[in-house]
This record gives structure tokens, sequence and C-alpha cells, in this order.
């Protein structure tokens, strides 16, 4: 038997120290505490959806945990076969909400997955290559740069080319993550108008609030931040909407690249102002998450502010049910289902409250979708760089939605949202895919649903 | 006592004597000295079911349980008790009855059947359905193997997991690979009270539509039974219909009120005859119910068990063969047992071997002879059915347990 | 490659599964190396992901033609060593085998594969009015195969039984590589009850491919207390009252003051702070009986000195205790950088006495214990806190799990309720039962697994004597 030798004693001294990752070590910064919380009990495991999907506990929470310790104590090396372990965690948190021991897997795998880029030797790191540098980064985060990128996919969809190319696989031809990228747009409706600095309440004023547009969502899901805003108003909130307002540096932070995040959450405190309103409310679960993460990731002289900016962060499901829904009028005679999008259920812990919402707009009906909270493989940018196990989660999605035999999804993540709808798409069925508060705004506009 | 026993073939003359030790540790001496000898020993406990299995070859003796009469322990408040395994039936009843508790099992000539016996034969009644087999109760077992060698499994705790579940596995092993000496069993306070409800289906469709509607609905019966034949109409139950299902609730007084109540507008809504419900019935029905296979003068008696939704597509082949055919099946869990009033004319091998047993199977289910006292075309094929079981695991079990094949040889499932 | 397998048994087992189905290499082995029980580790040689029984039988004959010894894992929760491959070879590991083959309502049964999770089963029988019985707590991950090899109970089976009261047979590879079918969707076959005695054999006889489950109706309704007690002794009397009153509730659980604070800090569920311990008390069965049952049960409460008992309000309510309950092993963080627990057995009576025991001998080691617990059962799980990193308190938390054991022992007790034996209490094996029972154990087990080839080292000691005794009780861990 190989007795595990005393590990703990070296690394004491890491607890709060926190020098920069040792080149040969990407756990070196990690607090050692934070991988003793682990118990090895295993009850995360059923939660993990590569864990579900392959059945190898290398793959699983508590295996990579175990993986990472191993390389941090220096009984195993960071292989090859190693690294793929743990770029396979899509983060979507599942095991936080399983772990009866409290442990915050996250805080162990991101920062080790920053360790491990900054590591690599040769910048050949994963995130180094021409994708992340000029699609992910260069393009996601940049909404003007969107903006126009989307003007020629407007056109292929105006032109049905773009139903023509995923219906015969000539996609498939384009370099695969471009490809994906095609197949992941929705149908872009007409631009919508951007969104003012400020929109007022509708009635009593009962909380003045700062609406988080994101990147991505801001240019792909225009009319889902318009209903989100309109909610808003409608339910008293003045609302904010400052253009200075960056992405939340999400993208960079998971791919291993801290330092342009940190200057994005910077950006976002200057512009956001927290100190000025009851609430910065975002409406897309992953932004929702990082910025609520925003008060640890770094370690510098701003943690305190980061911190109580972080405070302020309430996702709109969330926000709305603690200041107590106004009720909505409209009927919507639809069944629906909903799916807890990870960063929403997982990260936030926010389950409850969107459903609470839903339930709140007449003859809506909810149906239960089995592993509602199980991750639908789009998990940030995840659907671009691990496609494989991305289409296999998207495929197990679908298939649990369409036994439920409804034909509308909502859920409160854009990443989501475009996942399930792509993948619905590809397989030929007809599905809604909508945003909780594309609902709550028909039902206060008094407008129909059409599937 | 004839008429309180199964029919009895049992050929005693291969046994030159029977042995009554009047404790475990002489019981385990005389499985010893036998070992040594490699002289056959034949168990016995009250002889209810003696006659079980294939006849007795070999000469050797009886060893009677009889003598290990006593209760070691009883605390009542842990709701165990553990016995010593020649204790009868009635008689332990009558001491948890003291303590309004009872084992809750249905064996026929419950004053002479022991419970070593009734677990070596597994015999499970009709309140299996709602207490538990036999196996459920049982938690705690010594026994002595056929070298005679004396060995625990489980323990006096109702919940335990360490070492082999010995207990399992000697359920049903009709002696062939230890003497049970000890028991410890898990026991059930005493209902409140009991109620009956009885229903004539026209036929065996509609019996089902029953069955399955009493599966699917909250409904909490202790036992189902469906009755088919003359014979199994225990009185007052009309004997001209040709089927009764008889529903036992056990309970505190408004459950068993509310089930019969229930019950009745199932009923009611499948169109099927009700006698009433709730049923007034002979203080000794139940006991009359539960000696069905032990009363005298069927040809046959057999116990098969399949998948309760499949009995309904099985009798009518077993009325095929014997349209004189008695049927009282446990029917919530499958089991059921028929008395045949005649030899099938064209011989077990045809009516049984070929035809009942193999149906039975077919359906993953079993049929088995226990008593045939004109003793016909016995053979180890008529009698258990045949089937793919793994008699070759139970072989090799068998071999550990009793090496020199002393215990009950050749009257099981293996040679 | 390790040096101690025959070389050609790598090809052998890629040409079974595929090379999608083999780790070989030492980092993807070390995640292997232990389960729920971390004390004692040792690789596995080689691991293999059969897809079917066909490949698991395959699998099995590679292994026995190359004399490697071989053991099968589930999901890895055991707490007591369960999967560890003591002496290397190769795991089978069976987490890809992971369909619901079939569910037949009117025959109340459902098939299933070894590592379909113990939850995935009642959440497919949404709809059906029926679920799958035996609940450990750990069933949101545990496998049904891992909870045939330990014969898995948790908190409803007080009333409802553990697991082998619900299998009705199993399909399995034996050791020579032999695929047998062991009863199946029918409650009794002719024979001894193998099945019986395949359930909580700790994979030490034969590798179980698919299982015939009992399906169990949903009850009509649920009443579900809280008991709120000033003193322990109170609560242990009112446990045994209500035994020994005729009820059998559905769940009977016990927590002591120790664990409330720590469950209040983690779930806000407003349990009183100042209880000395709570039960949490569950009736279930017809609507209409259970509100006599209820009162009973509060009156029997307040006879033995209830400060008061509450009732949940409603499913939310009763949902959120239960979340309380099955967790409380992981508030344990909060109060603890270490923990270790023990799964005795006491006769219900002996409760009071054990647990005044436990408190007695905390004292005297000066380790703190709390207790949560299946007190209907009389399976006590003390939690010894300690911080692993300091080694006399580790030796002291050691001998305190002794002690406790002991006197499970000299209650008439069992030292495990429902982990198993494992290698963790292998030690107490010979405590529990003679050297005839043993030795008859062994015979059985070699009737299946002639040449201990199948999990080796697990729940019978060996004839020399076995060298993990009880060095293995200092763990943390979550029930």
């Amino acid at each position: 038997m190989n007795q595990d030798p005393d590990p703990h004693l070296p690394h004491r001294s890491a607890r709060t120290g926190l020098a920069a990752p040792d080149v040969s070590n990407p756990g070196s910064a990690i607090d050692y505490e934070r991988f003793l919380d682990c118990v090895h009990c295993g009850l995360c495991t059923a939660a993990c959806p590569t864990y579900v999907e392959l059945g190898n506990e290398n793959d699983s929470p508590r295996g990579r945990i175990y993986l990472m310790r191993g390389v941090t104590d220096g009984r195993i090396d960071l292989t090859p076969g190693v690294r793929r372990h743990l770029e396979l965690c899509l983060d979507c948190r599942a095991c936080e909400t399983a772990c009866p021991s409290g442990v915050q897997y996250g805080k162990l795998i991101e920062p080790f997955r920053v360790a491990m880029e900054t590591t690599e030797p040769n910048g050949r790191g994963k995130t180094h290559d021409w994708f992340h540098r000029w699609i992910l980064f260069g393009l996601f985060t940049q909404p003007r740069r969107m903006r126009a990128a989307l003007v020629p996919a407007r056109l292929l969809q105006r032109l049905r080319i773009d139903r023509w190319i995923e219906a015969t696989g000539l996609w498939r031809l384009l370099p695969q993550r471009i490809g994906r990228l095609l197949t992941l747009l929705p149908r872009l409706g007409p631009r919508t108008p951007d969104l003012p600095s400020f929109l007022p309440a509708v009635g009593r004023r009962r909380a003045r609030v700062v609406l988080f547009k994101g990147c991505v969502g801001d240019v792909m899901f225009g009319s889902t931040n318009w209903a989100t805003a309109r909610v808003l108003q409608a339910n008293g909130c003045d609302v904010l909407i400052p253009e200075s307002q960056v992405c939340c540096g999400a993208i960079h932070y998971h791919a291993g690249h801290s330092e342009p995040a940190r200057e994005l959450a910077d950006q976002n405190l200057a512009a956001l102002k927290p100190a000025d309103v009851d609430a910065i409310v975002v409406n897309i679960a992953g932004c929702g998450s990082m910025l609520k993460d925003y008060g640890h990731h770094w370690h510098d002289g701003r943690q305190a502010d980061r911190t109580a900016f972080a405070a302020k962060v309430r996702d709109v499901s969330e926000f709305l049910d603690e200041l107590g829904l106004v009720s909505p009028p409209g009927p919507i005679p639809h069944k629906v289902t909903y799916h807890d999008a990870c960063h929403l259920a997982h990260a936030q812990r926010v389950r409850e409250a969107p459903r609470r919402l839903l339930r709140r707009i007449p003859e809506l009906v909810i149906e239960e979708l089995r592993e509602s909270d199980l991750c639908c493989g789009a998990a940030g940018t995840y659907n671009l760089t691990e496609p494989e196990m991305a289409d296999r989660l998207a495929r197990r999605k679908l298939q649990n939605i369409l036994e439920t035999g409804v034909r509308v999804v909502v859920t409160g993540n854009a990443g989501c949202l475009l996942q399930i709808a792509r993948e619905s798409r590809l397989q030929g069925h007809v599905l809604r895919v909508l945003h909780p508060m594309d609902l709550l705004d028909l039902s206060y506009r008094n407008e129909c649903l059409t599937i | 006592m004839g008429s309180t026993r199964l029919e009895s073939s049992f050929d005693q003359r291969p046994i030159s004597a029977t042995l009554r030790p009047a404790d475990a540790r002489e019981l385990a001496g005389v499985v010893a000295g036998a070992f040594g000898e490699a002289t056959a020993v034949y168990p016995m406990g009250g002889e209810t079911s003696i006659d079980f299995g294939l006849p007795a070859s070999r000469p050797g003796v009886g060893l009677s349980t009889t003598g290990l009469d006593r209760v070691i322990d009883y605390p009542a408040r842990d709701m165990t008790i553990t016995v010593e395994s020649g204790v009868r039936l009635a008689d332990l009843n009558a001491v948890l009855g003291a303590e309004r508790q009872e084992v809750p099992w249905d064996v026929p000539a419950a004053a002479l059947a022991t419970v070593g016996g009734i677990i070596a034969t597994n015999f499970n009644g009709a309140r299996r359905y709602g207490c538990g087999a036999i196996r459920d109760h049982l938690i705690g077992v010594t026994a002595v193997d056929g070298r005679g060698v004396t060995f625990h499994g489980g323990g006096r705790v109702v919940k335990n997991v360490a070492g082999y579940d010995f207990c399992k596995l000697l359920c049903g092993s009709l002696g062939t690979l230890a003497i049970i000496t000890q028991v410890t069993l898990k026991v059930r306070p005493l209902p409140e009270k009991r109620g009956w409800a009885a229903v004539y289906p026209d036929s065996l469709p509609q019996a089902e539509e029953l069955l399955a509607a009493l599966e699917h609905d909250p409904i909490t019966p202790t036992a189902i039974e469906l009755l088919g034949g003359r014979e199994a109409m225990v009185a007052p139950l009309d004997p001209d219909r040709p089927l009764a299902i008889l529903v036992m609730f056990e309970g505190m007084d408004c459950e068993v009120d509310w089930s019969l109540g229930r019950l009745r507008e199932m009923v009611g809504r499948l169109r099927i005859r009700q006698l009433d419900a709730p049923f007034t019935v002979p203080h000794d029905f139940h006991e009359r119910l539960v000696e069905f296979p032990a009363r005298g003068g069927a040809a046959i008696v057999a116990r098969g068990c399949l998948p309760p939704g499949q009995l309904a597509g099985f009798l009518p082949k077993v009325w095929q063969v014997d349209p004189d055919c008695a049927l009282q099946a446990h029917a919530g869990n499958g089991l059921f047992m028929l008395r045949m009033a005649r030899i099938p004319s064209t011989g077990l091998s045809r009516s049984f071997v070929a035809f009942l047993q193999a149906e039975a199977r077919a359906h993953h289910g079993s049929l088995v002879i226990l008593s045939n006292p004109a003793g016909v075309e016995v053979t180890r094929q008529s009698t258990f059915g045949g089937g793919n079981a793994p008699y070759h695991v139970l072989e090799s079990v068998k071999r550990q347990f009793d090496p020199a094949n002393i215990l009950n040889p050749g009257r099981f499932l293996y040679p | 490659m390790p040096q101690n397998l025959p070389t050609t048994l790598v090809p052998e087992l890629l040409r079974i599964v595929g090379v999608e189905g083999v780790l070989a290499a030492r980092a993807d082995l070390m995640v292997y190396e232990c389960d729920g029980f971390v004390i004692e580790k040792n690789s596995p040689d080689v691991v293999v992901f059969p897809t079917c029984t066909e490949q698991v039988a395959r699998v099995v004959r590679c292994c026995r033609d190359a004399g490697v010894p071989f053991v099968p894992r589930g999901a890895g929760t055991s707490l007591a060593g369960g999967c560890l491959p003591v002496g290397g070879g190769v795991m089978i590991v069976l987490t890809r085998m992971k369909q619901i083959l079939e569910i037949n309502t009117r025959d109340r049964y459902a098939v299933v594969q070894p590592g379909v999770v113990n939850i995935w089963l009642t959440q497919a029988l949404r709809g059906t009015g029926l679920h799958y019985a035996p609940d450990p707590s750990s069933q949101g991950a545990c496998t049904i195969g891992g909870n045939v090899a330990t014969n898995s109970g948790g908190p409803h089976t007080l009333k409802y039984g553990v697991t082998v009261n619900h299998v009705l047979g199993v399909e399995c590879v034996l050791p020579d590589g032999e695929i047998v079918c062991l009863g199946g969707p029918v409650d009794e076959s002719p024979g001894c009850d193998l099945v019986g005695a395949m359930v909580g054999s700790e994979g030490t006889l034969a590798i179980v491919t698919k299982i015939w489950v009992r399906l169990t109706k949903n009850p009509q309704g649920y009443r579900t207390m809280l008991g709120v007690f000033d003193s322990v002794d109170d609560a242990t009397n009112a446990i045994s009252a209500i035994i020994g009153h005729g009820i059998v509730p559905a769940a009977l659980e016990m927590l002591d003051q120790g664990i409330i604070v720590a469950l209040e800090a983690a779930f806000q569920f407003g349990f009183p702070l100042d209880a000395s311990a709570v039960l949490l008390i569950e009736v279930d069965g017809l609507e209409v009986g259970l509100d006599a049952q209820q009162q009973q049960i509060v009156e029997l409460c307040r006879q033995q000195g209830a400060r008061e008992v509450r009732l949940a309000r409603d499913a939310a309510e009763r949902a959120r205790l239960w979340k309380c309950r099955k967790q409380a092993f992981g508030a344990i963080g909060r109060l603890s950088p270490s923990y270790c627990t023990q799964d005795g057995v006491v006769p219900r009576t002996q409760l009071p006495h054990i647990l005044r025991r436990i408190t007695e001998i905390g004292n005297r080691h000066r380790i703190r214990i709390v207790n949560v617990f299946h007190a209907g059962d009389g399976n006590i799980h003390p939690i010894l806190l300690f911080d692993e990193r300091d080694p006399e308190q580790v030796q002291r938390v050691l001998q305190a799990s002794n002690e406790i054991l002991e006197d499970c022992l000299a209650c008439g007790g069992s030292v495990t309720g429902e982990h198993g034996i494992g290698v963790e209490k292998i030690g107490f094996m010979r405590r529990m039962f003679t050297a005839d029972s043993l030795d008859v154990m062994a015979r059985f087990r070699s009737a299946l697994n002639p040449d201990n080839q199948l999990s080796p080292g697990k729940m019978l000691p060996t004839a020399a004597g076995c060298g993990l005794e009880m060095k293995g009780s200092h763990r943390k861990a979550a029930v």
C-alpha cells in the first residue's frame, strides 16, 4: 500500500500568501485548506455532467480535485491527460450545489486553470490560439465589432442561406469553431435600437437600479434586454443603463486570462457606480455570476471596492422576487418548461425565484423538466472549445425537453438559450427558447406568445 | 393429526431411528458424529411439510429439533425475539401475543409447525403481501452445518450488515445446507383491527382488472387472495362461484374502515359482484384459509410463483389440466397453491413437466410439487419443475456446507 | 505500465472494451486509489469500463486467465473501503452500465443496470405513484449496484427495510466468467435464497450486472414532526416509548445539540439552539389514520418531557427538514476541520445507555462527539470531531471510536448497520463472529469465489489475521 505522505505541511504557508504561481506547479497559489474541505465522499459525482456522460472519475469534481491536489503535492505530473480532464470541466458548479461539505470547487478549478494557462511553456496553452485571441476576446467582448460582424449573418438569414447551410451540413466544412459559431446564431430579428441611458419607473417608484446589458447579450438579445428594462419599469424601478459599462470579463477569466478580466472589472466598477443604486441587475446568469465573484478573483488593493460592488449584484429574477413582483396581468395560455442555467442555479443558488415569477403569469403552466439543472453544454464558450462534450450534453438536454412534450423552454442565460435553440434547429424540432423576462414582458403588455 | 398435515408420502423406511436432542450442543454432536460416519441425517421439525422434496433413499437417522423449544430472549420493547428453532409457531405467537405482538406468518398446522421448519421450507403465506416474507423477519440465525460445526449469521439488532447474510441463504434450503438451531426474529405490533372484503369476479380478466387496480391505488391491503374452485371456497364463501377475491386490511379502526369503503367504490366502478364489505367472517376464517394446502384428499398439492400480472393468463392452463383443481393464490405476490383432485390423466411428465412447469418458466416463474401422496412419477424434474436456475452454483454451495452430503441427501434440487 | 501484470493483459482488455474503456496511465489511476474511506489507499493497475454484461464476463475471464485480482466499483461512495483494490489488479468500474432497462408498474418491479444512480430510479418513477424505497443519504450519487453490494440502508428503512428487502433478483458474473441469473421478476424461486446472500456480500461473491428491484407504492400522506427535548435521555426514552407503543414510524431520527447548532448555521431552519436533542419523526400511510398517529406521537413525546413538538406545515417544509437531515454530515465542516463517523447498532432500548457511554468516552478522551442517527433502528452515527493534522488527537479519536464500537457489541449490537465491513472494520469481524462462523463464511465465499481472486482482502479477515485492524477509522466522511 502506498500510504499518502502527509502532504499538508509544506504547503501550509500558501494559506495566506498569494505569491505568483510556481511555474512548475499551478496549484501552488491556491489556498491548500480549500483542497482539505473535500472529504472525498463522492456525493458530487452524479451532479457532474461530464461524469454522468463518461463515467470516469477523472472527469468528476471529486476526481478533478484529487488530480489538482495530486499535481500540487507533486504526486503526479501535469500531463496532457491530466490537463484534458481539467479542461473538460464545464465550470457549471453543479458539484457545489451537491456538496454537503461546502467545498468551493470554483475557487479551486478556476485559479488552477488560470495558472495552468500561464505556466504552459512557450505560450502553447489551449487559449493562446487564434480563435481565442481574435474571436472570443477580440469580437465577443466588443459589442461594436460584434454588431458589425452580425451584418453579414443577418443577410444570410434573410436570404435563408443559413438554413441551407445547416440543413446540408455545409457548416462542417468551415473551420470547426467558426462553423459552430454560425450554427449557434439565433434567428436575428431586426436590429433593436440601443437602450437609452435612463428609463423611468412606471407608477410608484420602488427602486433605482442599474441594468447590466452584457456584451454578447447586448447584441444578440437586444430584445430581451429591452424586455428586462420594461419589466423593471413596470415594477416601479428607475433603470440606469450607463453606456460606459463593458464585458464582465468572464470569457477571459474562464479561459485563464486573469489580467484582461481584472481590467474589465475595474472599468465596470467605475461605470456602474454601485453606491448610487439599490441593485445592479443582470439578466444573463453567466455575467451575474462573474460580477458576484469580483470580490475574490483578484487580491490587490481594490478588493473592498469589488466586494461592495458584488454585494449589489442581483440576477433580475432574484431581484424581482425580493422586491415583490407586481402582478402581471396578461394571460399566456401555454405550457412551458424551465431549464436551470448552471450559473444561476449552482453558481448563484437562484432556483425558485424564476419559477415563482413565472407562476404569477395567468394561465401559464410549468412542466417539470427532468435533469433541469444538468448543464446543457453551453457553459460560456465551452460549446465552442469542447464541441464533442457540448454536443452530447445538448442532445441529452433536448431529449429531456422533448419528453415533457412542451414547445417552450424558459431559461435565464444567454448561452443556454443559444445552445438549446441550436440543438433543436439542427434536429429539426420546433422549440421556442425564451428568457423569463421575455414572458413577463409579454404578460405586462398583454401580448400573445407565438410559437 | 393427519388432517392438519400435508398428505404424507414420506417414506420413513430408510430412517433407522429419530433422535431428539435436548439442546443445540447435543444436536451439533449428533451431526458431527454422523459426518464422521457419513451417515445420512434427516432434519425434522413439526413434520408438517415432511414430504416436500424427493423421498429419502439413503439409510440414516431422523433428527428432530422439537427438543429445542426455548425462548432465549424476548426484549419486547426492542420488538425482537430470539428462540430456538423447534419452537412451534402457535407457541411463539402465544408468547408474543401477551405483549400484543406477533410474527405474521401464515402456515398450516401452526400448532405443529416449527420456526426452523417454516424457514427451511420458506413457507410464505397470505400476509407476505403486506407484512413481508419470512426472510424479511429473520435477523439472526444459528445453525449446524454438515460437519457438525455451529455457526451464526446476522445478530439480534434490526439493522446489521456485518458478514454474509446466512439468514437469507438458509431460507428455503430445506435443511440441506445446515440445521437451524436458533433464530432472532423481528416482530410487529398486533393491529388494532382486521377487516375483510370479498368479491366474486365473473372471469379471470375481470379479476385481473381488480388486482391491477389495487396495485395502482394508495390502498394498502395486508393480503390479497384469489380463490378458485369449489374446494377453495371457505365458508361463508359461496362454493358455486368460480372465483373469489378476498382482501384483508389491518391497522387502526379508521384505516380499515376507510379502506373497505374505498374498495367498495373500486369494485363498484369495475362492476364486479360484491359479497359485502365489511365482510363478516367467523373468527377462525383466516386460520381455515391458511389450512388450504394441508387439507386432506388432494392427489397433488403444488405451489408456484409468477409475476402477479401473469396469473390470469396462466391459471386457465391449470384448469385445462384439471377442471376441478382448487386454487388459492396470494395474488398480490403472484404466489399460488394448487390442489388437484386427481393425477392428470396424461401423467405428470406431460401435464406438469412439459406443460404447466414449462409455462411457468416461460413467465419467469416456477411450479413445484409440495405433495404427491401416491408417489406417481416422482422425479427431481417433476417435483422442482426443472428450469434454468444455476443448480451448479447451488451444488457448490452445498458442497461447502455439507461436504459429505449427509443433510437430507438426495431430497432437494441437487443429487 | 505496472510490472506485476502479464504483458498481454492490457492489450487483451483493450480488445474487449476499446481504447475509451481502459485507463492505465498512472495519473488516471490515482483517483481510483480510494473511495469515501480515505485512510487506506492503493491504486489499481488497470481500470476498465465495461458497457454490458458480456464485456464484464470477458474482462473477468481475462483476469482469471492472467491470475490477476479484480474488484468491482460503482460510484465509490463506500465509507468502509469497499472499493479498495487490495493488492492492485484490475478494477471493473460499472458506471457506464447505467440503463434503466424496464419499469413494470403492474408487477411493481424495475430492472436496472448496476451503474444506475439510486435517485435516478425514483426520478424515473415520477408520476407512476411508485418509488424505490431504500434511500441512503448518499442516494444522489451512489449506484444501485453499490447498494446491492453493501445492503445499504437509509432513514426510511425503519418501516420499509434495507436494500435486501427490495431486491428480487440479480444477474451476475461469477469469478470464473460465467453469467448466471438468480431470482428475477418474481417473489420466489425454488431453492435457497442466493439472491439474499448476494446482497451485502460486498463484491466478494460475484459482480452484479443487472438487478430486479421491488418498487413501493408512494404513501398517501405524511406527517413530519420535530420533537424538541431538554435532555438526551428524554429523547431516547421517547424513541423507546414510540416504538414500544406499537407505532412504526416511516423514519425516526435523532439530532443532538452539537449537530443542531451546525445545521442551523448551514440552513437556518429554525431549530431551537438551546435544545439538547431533537427527534425528527415521520409517519406515513393512509391519510385517514395519520392525524391520530401524529397525536399519539405528540402525546408520547410530551410524556417523556418534550418541550414542544413542531409539525411540518407542508411538503416544502418537510422537504427542507429532510434536506437538513440528509446533509447533516456536510454541516460538520462548520464545527471542526476533520471528523470521523461510526456506524454502530444497538437494540433500541439500549439507546439511552449507549448515548451516555458516548458522552463519557468523549469526555475521557477529550474528544467532542456529536450525534445524528437513525434512532428508530438503533443505528448510531457518533461523529468524532478533531483535527487530522494533530497525530495525538487522531490517536485519541481512534481509541474513542474503538471503545464506542466495543460498547455496541457489549449491548448485543453490531459494528455496522449500513456502511459495511469493507477493509475498515475487518478487524472487528473476529469480535462479532466465532472462528467457526468465519470459517463457514470463508467456505461459502469459496463456493463462488474459490481462488479469492475477486475482491481479495475484503470483509473476511484472513487466517493470518488482519493487518488493517482499526488503524483506519480516522476519517472524515458524509453519510
